[in-house]
């Protein structure tokens, strides 16, 4: 079992897919429309990034989601049991 | 509901629904679809690719309905994000679907059926409106294959179709397939001959009475930091199809063979297809023992098992 500390989000400028993955350990539940939004907005913000690199011919590698206008619902992240049996998700 | 059995009542074991994954794991090994279909052995650890699959095309069911319900490809985004977001977070447990895959996990989920239905917003393919006024997507279909087994049962063909669209008058079926490897023509090729595709082919002209061209193939390439897309159309002439038909008897001599001698052989030719059989370890155990202790431990049985009569629900 594995457990992840999840990380303030006031502590990050710039995060990486599996910090969003992260910050998504809340319920979607208590999410706003404008979470929901901005969410939406940041995804293609990235995909704008990453032809912006590719046109210029730079690495896309480190092109990620730049925090903090990636909505974050209270509270505060906690630790996180990320040890998930598929069939609570009814899949 | 509980869906009426695909197993004959006769010959404990012998299939008379078959869909294209029993067909397709019999092709591959006997002993494969005697472990996966019949007994219903699954790895223990989650198959992040069977997971992530069934969530894309469930995403696309949903926004494909809510599109057709009236809503603006805006309103239909935000109805899918916020639908992928929910499905992979357990409220009770309070987490997150959380895959070791690097390429399909909930960012990239998310991510790619975000970037896809933005790509394809002004798609040309428009689904079709079926007479019960709703969109096709997500078809369950079965028809009569006209061959029968020795028991004078006859054998269906059946499944799932994820939806049915028309392009310049000229009707497709679409799915969609992800890879983690760069889309070019060959990976396309891998889809002529294809069982699946065949049979899709064959359920659009015959129980949707729809004169198919073929099918449009979605591919997404997932990768760790992007998602590309890239679409073509994978025909199927009446001759391939004629072919194809007419070779369905072996098969299903065969299955019904081993159904009887209650024995399915291994074709150790395919234990290395796919990146490795995940029952290699089974059938490479040194006893039946050693075998069975190794399902017992890395395997759990699916329940129920598969059964490709079983409707797919509405949202």
């Amino acid at each position: 079992m594995i457990q992840s500390e999840l990380p303030q989000s006031n502590a990050l400028s710039e995060v990486s897919p599996t910090s969003i993955q992260e910050l998504w350990a809340l319920d979607p539940e208590r999410w706003s429309e404008k979470d929901l939004e901005l969410t939406i907005s940041e995804i293609r913000k990235l995909r704008e990034r990453l032809r912006e690199a590719e046109i210029a011919g730079k690495p896309t590698r480190n092109v990620r989601i730049k925090n903090p206008t990636l909505p974050l619902p209270s509270p505060q992240p906690q630790l996180v049991d990320i040890d998930v049996n598929l069939e609570e998700f009814g899949i | 509901m509980e869906a009426e059995s695909p197993f004959s009542l006769v010959v404990p074991q012998l299939q008379v629904a078959i869909d294209s994954t029993s067909l397709g794991e019999f092709k591959t090994c006997p002993r494969k679809y005697q472990l996966s279909i019949l007994e219903g052995w699954q790895r223990r650890i989650e198959s992040v690719h069977l997971t992530f699959g069934l969530l894309i095309h469930r995403a696309s069911e949903i926004y494909h309905h809510l599109k057709f319900e009236g809503a603006d490809h805006e309103e239909a985004l935000k109805g899918v994000v916020s639908w992928g977001l929910k499905k992979t977070f357990n409220s009770t447990a309070g987490k997150p679907w959380n895959s070791d895959d690097p390429q399909k996990n909930r960012f990239t989920f998310i991510r790619s059926i975000i970037w896809y239905f933005d790509h394809f917003k002004d798609d040309p393919f428009k689904t079709i409106l079926l007479n019960n006024g709703k969109p096709a997507v997500e078809l369950s279909f079965q028809f009569d294959s006209t061959f029968s087994y020795s028991t004078a049962e006859p054998i269906r063909i059946c499944g799932h179709l994820d939806r049915l669209a028309t392009f310049s008058d000229y009707t497709f079926i679409s799915d969609i397939k992800t890879t983690k490897n760069t889309i070019s023509k060959s990976w396309f090729d891998k889809f002529t001959p294809d069982n699946q595709f065949s049979t899709y082919s064959l359920a659009g002209k015959i129980f949707y009475k729809v004169e198919t061209q073929g099918l449009i193939v979605d591919g997404w390439q997932v990768s760790v930091n992007f998602t590309k897309f890239e679409r073509q159309i994978i025909e199927r002439n009446p001759y391939q199809l004629d072919r194809w038909w007419k070779e369905l008897p072996f098969w299903f001599s065969q299955m019904e063979r081993c159904a009887t001698d209650q024995y399915w052989p291994q074709n150790d030719k395919s234990c290395n297809l796919f990146g490795g059989c995940q029952f290699r370890g089974v059938c490479s155990a040194k006893s039946k023992q050693s075998a069975d202790l190794i399902l017992s431990q890395d395997f759990v049985q699916r329940n129920p098992r598969w059964n490709p009569l079983q409707h797919r629900s509405d949202i």
